[in-house]
Formats: structure tokens, C-alpha cells, sequence
């Protein structure tokens, strides 16, 4: 057995992010794939929040990680990681939802070959079709905000927003998803 | 913050998108293939000089080989006259199965009686393993029809798509490239996703069979063959060399035209022109070289290489798995071999000006060679002991009715299937 907590404590598991986009750049895989595990789940997940499709949200964090390990060599490391990655990730996610808003996506009927299993939706039906209501943008900011713990002043840096454009959306899909947190909470 | 709020971070805090640990495997190989690649990471100039260097003294074994020694005891030429008496249009096939030919118009379906039928405004088609269906792409859209032109379903992409490859026998799955990406859908059009990225524009090569194996070739010239459903790479070879040109990466093959006018720009040419799996193996077919990878482990099994001054320009394995059709063009005059599972070579036809991929009838007995330059398709039964022959002329006008002056000679896909 290998990889235990108390070696994870003294190992590169503890590395800070810069620690490991610095080693990242000298060439090391094993800072790549420390980073990539770090931050996979939760760019997996906040790319599902906006784009409401398991094989959109795959793709999306996969795309931004070949992203930014495409860029890892130009990336200043004054600079933090997590707010670089995660906006790469929201700004394809959000691109994604409008450009599937004017895209026909799948045809009338399904051929007679059988398919993939579909990927299994955990997430609460009332939460999720209250999401499903807000547009793109309502979504990221939400995600960012509740997900992913940025502030409404960082979130205003990451897409390029007026904090005041960031406040009004959020209270806005705050208010919007108001009644289905409700039924979570009965 | 208010109860509200908390509620909601409670509640995103509990989502799980699927199968995560899963779709976090497959995306951890597709972003470590990527650094494999050397996108990740600082290109560093040692390294790629010894690589230069290795793919250097490769290509001096190569020539000093026995298999390329053997080379020059190559069969001799045997210039024959071409068709002189090819029929003026396309009466009916010689064996059982349709055609697939891609056209200026789009994929023609031509029905063994000879009447031809057009799927719709596509650039490339391929049929599924039962000819049930077709897949069919054309800019950002791939979709699969019906041989009578009916969409069953679409799938959009944000880049340019091509390539697409239906496996068989249980038709489960489709690979296809959008730019250096490959990616599978499913026989349906659902769970579409890239399984691998840096891919070459060859088309993917499916391993007949239950366990959804497929092989592709990267930007580096590497093979891959890979589980497409889990990911878990079976075997991944050293760059293939570019024997004939070294550093030399753009092989321009007629079979690949189509593909080439509509796909990425970003997606870069590849010293493999195709990937076939047949009997145990992968051929891989370069203009360089011919060579049996086994499935396994992807080791050599056997190599062949043209004589000096060709080059192969496609390859073709009989559906009995044993036969090899290989087209090679020295100088002005092209020539088709027949590579017999002992590997002994027979020339089939020679002639002047160039010959596309030729394709296999779907009992192995009829051998379809597109002779591009001579506007004629030529069927051979390369059974017979003298090759029983049957010529139409007039191809591409053929296929591009009402509108002769914008004829270009099409590309037959596939030949499918018997029922």
C-alpha cells in the first residue's frame, strides 16, 4: 500500500500550487499530474453546473487542462493557479452553453445501435431544472460564488465583469433558485 | 452569509457528475499523452537531437536490412495497356455489397446493380459494419444515414470533423477526429467524447471484435492502440520514421484528399498513411514502408519496403485477413502488388499515371483499383491464375451528374457488405 496521510503530509501532495506549476515547468509529470488531481474534481463539476451535460462538462475540463499545461510554460507564477484554471474552465463552459443554444445537437431519432450508458446525474432534479433556468453567465457566477468560493470582487476579475454585473447576477440566480432550495430544505 | 446561500453551497457541494473517478481517469491519460507529446512540457534540445539521431540510425538499419536488401530482387516490371475497351458507364458490380464513393456532390451508395443513390451534401462517408448505415461528415457536423439518405442523427462540433470510423462487428461505437482530436460516439450519437488528443489526420482503425480496441496515430508518427471504452492503452510504438523523406512530414495520398480539403489546418500531416487491422495484427502503411505490428504488444511481426526511387501510395487487406493489395508509384507508372500471406509479391496491373486505394469486394474475390489518371475504374479477381478483368470508364462524370464540367474523379470509401 502506498501513499498513506501522514506520507502525503511530508510528500508533493503539500506542495503549494506554485511549488508545483514551478516544478511543472522544469519538466516534472509528477507536478502535472499532482496539479490535475488537485483541481480535476472541481473543474469537472462547476463545467457540469453550467453546462448541464456529463459529456459537455468532460470534455470542457479536459480542454482547459490541455489548455493550460499547453501554456504552463508562459504562465507566470506570480500569478495563482486555481483562478487561471477555473477560468479557463467557466469561459469554455459558458461558450459551450451558447454555442448549444444555436447548434442542433442530436437528430430526430436514435439509430437502432445501441448506446453508451448515460452518465448518472446526482444532482438534486429541483436544484438541477432551477439551474436550467438561469442563462449561462447566471450559472457561472453561481458556480464560482457557491462552488468554487471565489468572491464576488475575484469573480469580477476572472470574467472580465463590473463587480456590480457579478452582485446583480448572483442575487439574481440566488432569487431564481430560491423556491427549489426551499424543497431541499423540506 | 444567509441560509440561503449556505443551503446552495451545501447543495453544489453534493453534486457528483457520473462516474467521476472514471471520466478522471480518462482525461488524466488524455492530458499525460498530451505531455507525453511534449506540450507539457519545456522542449529540451538534447533530447530531441538524440531523438533525430535514433530515428537517423533507424533508417541506416533500415536500408542496410535484409528486408530492404531483399528489395532489390523485386519482381520485374510488367507495363500492361491499361483497359482499352473499359465500358462507358457502370452497368453492375462484379461481387455482392455496395459501394460508398465520396464525390464533389457528396457519398454516392452504388447498389450492386449499379444504380447509385446520393446521401447528401457530405464530404466523407464510411459505411457501419453491416452497411445498415453510414457515417457520414462534412465542416463541423457528423451524422449517421441510412443507405437510402435518411439522418438517423446528428452530432455538432465546434471544429471541423472527419474520419469517422463505425467498429465492427457490434457497432457500438464511432471514432472520429474533430481537428487533432479523436473522439468516440456511441452507435446512437450519444456519449459523445474525446478520448485522445495530438492525434494525427489518419483515419482510426478499429480492432474487430468485442472489446472496443481501437488504433490511431499521433502528431509524433507513434501508433496507438487503446481501449477506447476505459482508456488503458494496449501499445504505443516508437515514431514511425519517415524513411523516404527524413523531416520530410507531408505525404500527400490521394485516398486522403477529402479529408484533407476540410479538416483542421491544425491537425498535421503523418508519415503513416493508414491503419488496417487484420488476422492479429495492425498494418501500418507508409509511403516508406509496409509493416505487421502484432496486436499485443505491437512489435514488428514483418517489414516491407519498396524498391528505390517508389513509394507505396495505399494498402489494402483482403477481408480474408491473409491478402495485401499495395499500390506503389516509381516515377510515372504505378503498379499493384498482391501480398501473399507468405509474403511473396505479384504484380496485378501496372500502368501509367497514378491509382487510388483499391478496395476489396466483401468475399475477397474482386479487387476494385481506382486509376485516377485514366478517369476508369478497373475490378480484378486477383484469384485467378491471368487476372480476370472488368473496366468502366467515364468515372467521374459518373458521379457527377448534370454538372460534367465540375466532374472530379471520387474516392470509393468502402465496399459492404454481404448479407
Amino acid at each position: 500500500m502506498s501513499g498513506s496521510g501522514d506520507e502525503a503530509t511530508a510528500g508533493p501532495e503539500s506542495q503549494s500550487d506554485a511549488a508545483l506549476v514551478r516544478a511543472a515547468q522544469r519538466g516534472s509529470e509528477e507536478a502535472v499530474e499532482l496539479l490535475f488531481r488537485r483541481h480535476w474534481r472541481h473543474a469537472h463539476r462547476a463545467a457540469y453546473l453550467i453546462v448541464r451535460d456529463a459529456d459537455a462538462a468532460e470534455d470542457i475540463a479536459q480542454e482547459a487542462f490541455l489548455a493550460a499545461t499547453r501554456a504552463l510554460d508562459r504562465f507566470d507564477r506570480r500569478r495563482p493557479f486555481r483562478p487561471w484554471l477555473h477560468r479557463i474552465v467557466v469561459n469554455r463552459a459558458i461558450d459551450h452553453a451558447r454555442a448549444r443554444a444555436l447548434r442542433r445537437e442530436v437528430g430526430e431519432e436514435a439509430a437502432g445501435e445501441p448506446a453508451a450508458p448515460d452518465a448518472e446525474d446526482r444532482l438534486d432534479p429541483e436544484l438541477s431544472a432551477a439551474l436550467g433556468e438561469l442563462d449561462p453567465e447566471q450559472r457561472a457566477a453561481v458556480v464560482l460564488r457557491y462552488l468554487l468560493d471565489y468572491t464576488p470582487g475575484e469573480i469580477a476579475r476572472m470574467l472580465k465583469l463590473p463587480r456590480g454585473t457579478v452582485n446583480s447576477r448572483l442575487r439574481r440566480g440566488l432569487d431564481r433558485l430560491a423556491d427549489s432550495l426551499e424543497g431541499v430544505l423540506r | 452569509m444567509s441560509d440561503r446561500e449556505r443551503l446552495l453551497r451545501e447543495s453544489l457541494d453534493r453534486v457528483r457528475v457520473g462516474d467521476e473517478a472514471a471520466a478522471e481517469e480518462r482525461a488524466w491519460r488524455i492530458v499525460a499523452a498530451a505531455g507525453a507529446a511534449g506540450v507539457a512540457r519545456p522542449r529540451r534540445r538534447g533530447r530531441r537531437r538524440a531523438v533525430q539521431l535514433a530515428l537517423a540510425l533507424g533508417l541506416i538499419a533500415l536500408v542496410v536490412s535484409p528486408a530492404g536488401a531483399s528489395v532489390r530482387g523485386w519482381v520485374a516490371d510488367r507495363i500492361e495497356p491499361g483497359a482499352p475497351h473499359a465500358r462507358p458507364f457502370l452497368a453492375s458490380l462484379p461481387g455482392d455489397g455496395s459501394l460508398l464513393v465520396d464525390s464533389v456532390q457528396g457519398p454516392w451508395v452504388v447498389h450492386p446493380d449499379g444504380s447509385k443513390r446520393l446521401l447528401g451534401d457530405y464530404a466523407e462517408s464510411s459505411w457501419s459494419p453491416h452497411g445498415l448505415y453510414a457515417v457520414v461528415s462534412s465542416g463541423h457536423e457528423l451524422a449517421a444515414v441510412e443507405p437510402g439518405g435518411k439522418v438517423r442523427w446528428t452530432v455538432t462540433r465546434p471544429g471541423q470533423v472527419g474520419l469517422a470510423r463505425w467498429n465492427g462487428p457490434d457497432g457500438f461505437r464511432i471514432a472520429y477526429l474533430e481537428g487533432d482530436d479523436l473522439r468516440v460516439v456511441a452507435g446512437d450519437g450519444s456519449g459523445d467524447r474525446r478520448i485522445a488528443a495530438g492525434v494525427a489526420r489518419v483515419a482510426p482503425a478499429w480492432r474487430a471484435g468485442p472489446d472496443h480496441e481501437l488504433a490511431y496515430v499521433t502528431e509524433g508518427g507513434a501508433v496507438v492502440a487503446m481501449d477506447a471504452d476505459t482508456g488503458r492503452k494496449v501499445f504505443a510504438t516508437p515514431a514511425m520514421p519517415s524513411g523516404a523523406r527524413p523531416g520530410h512530414r507531408s505525404v500527400p495520398g490521394p485516398s486522403r484528399a477529402v479529408a484533407a480539403d476540410h479538416l483542421s489546418a491544425t491537425a498535421r500531416r503523418s508519415v503513416v498513411l493508414s491503419l488496417q487491422w487484420m488476422g492479429g495484427g495492425l498494418l501500418v502503411t507508409g509511403p516508406d514502408r509496409l509493416q505487421m505490428l502484432l496486436g499485443a504488444k505491437g512489435r514488428p511481426l514483418w517489414t516491407w519496403t519498396p524498391p528505390p526511387g517508389s513509394r507505396i501510395v495505399a494498402a489494402s487487406a483482403a477481408p480474408d485477413g491473409g491478402r495485401v493489395a499495395v499500390v506503389v508509384r516509381a516515377g510515372r507508372t504505378s503498379r499493384v502488388l498482391l501480398r501473399s500471406p507468405a509474403g511473396a509479391n505479384r504484380v496485378l496491373f501496372a500502368g501509367p499515371g497514378s491509382f487510388a486505394a483499391p478496395r476489396w469486394s466483401p468475399d475477397g474475390r474482386w479487387l476494385l483499383i481506382p486509376w485516377r489518371s485514366a478517369d476508369q475504374w478497373l475490378f480484378l479477381q486477383p484469384g485467378s491464375g491471368t487476372a480476370k478483368l472488368h473496366a468502366v470508364a467515364r468515372v467521374a462524370q459518373q458521379f457527377s451528374p448534370g454538372d460534367p464540367s465540375a466532374a472530379r474523379f471520387p474516392s470509393v470509401t468502402g465496399w459492404c457488405c454481404t448479407r
